[in-house]
């Protein structure tokens, strides 16, 4: 019985980075990035609050982390959610 | 190029819909009623975390909340049945109360008198309930005389009867929300259903959920077997294969950045179906969301069905998530991500990946695939991403 030609299934995903507009808090956020993920015990960096009175948030792995971490950058609040570790689910 | 790639085994799928009415089916009960009450207590716990720090918790409100989970764990050891009847005896009483835990005060005005994220009670019952009368029954059934004090905030959630039994059934068709697996993997959440938005896989019904889920983080092939109900769920070859693996976005493990954790299945076309299951009351629904994506909202609400925590609600914390998450021994950066905080305990928990999150109104409009979670906080793909890294649209 002839078998069905096979397919690639997997097939990455590149898009264009995004050029749009964004918030400054975001703007700071995404400059500052990297170097808050590569704090100790920083799983995560984010963005959150309402318009106008954003703040980055810090995903950490533990309360201990807290103590590392900037109360602000560049002006922007900085938050903390304990998440522990980040699984996939 | 080959005109079509339609196995011996799989049929096209035929272009017209199924009806999309609200359907409902019986429910062969794999699990007796006690256990409802035990989920209902793992529930309480999950939202205790959520409390205020123990000092601003006020003695009353932490004696009501001693007292009603002391009189739920008698319930569910049986010590307290002349105390209270089973729940569909007695939801006037205690038998509509199935869960307690500790909060903040809602912000929906119940209670005028009470300060926004004060502590509070929460009660989860099974039938909605005046306030008052809810202080009677804790404060005459159940002991917790501090209930009658109005200061004490009480939150009344009407869950339903929580089931006990999570989405790991054979259901045909199968619906979104439910367990499916790769198989070498153990179990994750069925999204929804899909279509490809160029030939030739415009004419296949796919089933959506992640990479890790479906194809096995990066380990498997096109052809590849998917089981309904996933392998952990007693799912095998060959009468709970529903699909097959189409395509996948593979997980980049290397340290550079991923955006998507998303995989299509094949799926015979009488084997799935649209929609979105839950259990209520004993019975298997179906529900439907909307088709059309919206963009993340922070403080937007959201819910999803899900093989383990089933049908939860949550809020969106944040749009623009960068992560690191685990799979086994690896990890992988995940930028661009949504993240979201349960309302009455947890939103997810192993095995609700895969499962699609939509706006928590009448739109019901699809916002983002569940993949990942830690300490209460759950992580999803922006379904906008997931679209366009599978080149399909959702029908759900």
């Amino acid at each position: 019985m002839p078998k069905p030609p096979r397919e690639t299934a997997a097939v990455p995903y590149d898009p264009p980075p995004d050029e749009g507009p964004r918030s400054r808090a975001l703007a700071v956020k995404e400059r500052h990035e990297r170097e808050l993920l590569e704090l100790p015990g920083v799983e995560g960096v984010g963005l959150t609050g309402r318009e106008g009175h954003e703040a980055i948030l810090l995903y950490l792995h533990d309360e201990d982390a807290r103590s590392g971490v900037p109360s602000e950058v560049e002006g922007v609040p900085v938050t903390c959610e304990v998440t522990g570790p980040i699984e996939a689910q | 190029m080959a005109e079509e790639h339609a196995g011996d085994e799989l049929e096209i799928p035929p272009e017209e819909e199924s009806g999309g009415e609200e359907a409902a089916v019986s429910f062969e009960a794999e699990e007796p009623e006690p256990a409802a009450a035990v989920r209902g207590l793992a529930l309480a716990e999950e939202a205790a975390p959520e409390a205020a720090p123990s000092d601003e918790v006020s003695g009353a409100l932490a004696s009501v909340h001693r007292a009603v989970s002391a009189a739920l764990e008698r319930k569910v050891a049986g010590e307290g049945a002349e105390a209270f009847a089973a729940p569909e005896d007695d939801l006037e009483g205690p038998g509509n109360v199935v869960g307690v835990g500790l909060g903040y005060v809602d912000q929906d005005p119940l209670m005028p008198s009470a300060e926004p994220a004060a502590p509070a009670l929460n009660l989860y019952v099974v039938e909605p309930v005046s306030e008052e009368r809810a202080r009677a029954v804790l404060a005459e059934t159940m002991g917790a005389e501090a209930a009658r004090d109005e200061s004490v905030p009480i939150n009344v959630w009407v869950t339903g009867v929580i089931e006990a039994q999570p989405h790991r059934f054979r259901m045909r068709p199968a619906p979104g929300g439910i367990s499916v697996g790769h198989v070498r993997i153990t179990a994750g959440t069925l999204g929804c259903l899909a279509r490809g938005l160029n030939p030739p896989r415009d004419r296949r019904r796919l089933i959506l959920s992640n990479n890790h889920v479906l194809a096995n983080s990066n380990d498997a092939r096109f052809g590849d077997s998917i089981f309904q109900p996933g392998p952990l769920d007693g799912g095998v070859s060959p009468p709970d294969r529903i699909a097959i693996l189409e395509r996948f976005v593979p997980i980049d493990f290397g340290g550079g950045p991923n955006l998507v954790d998303c995989a299509t299945g094949w799926a015979w076309p009488d084997r799935v179906q649209v929609g979105q299951v839950f259990v209520r009351n004993g019975q298997r629904r179906i529900f439907r969301t909307g088709a059309t994506p919206i963009p993340c909202g922070r403080e937007l609400l959201v819910g999803k069905s899900g093989r383990t925590t089933q049908l939860t609600q949550g809020r969106i914390i944040d749009c623009n998530a960068t992560v690191t998450v685990r799979y086994g021994s690896r990890t992988a950066l995940f930028r661009d991500q949504i993240s979201i905080r349960g309302l009455a305990g947890l939103f997810s928990a192993g095995g609700d990946s895969g499962s699609l999150i939509w706006s928590w109104d009448p739109r019901r409009a699809p916002v983002g695939l569940l993949f990942a979670g830690g300490g209460g906080v759950t992580f999803a793909n922006k379904i906008g991403h997931v679209l366009r890294a599978l080149d399909i649209r959702l029908e759900t």
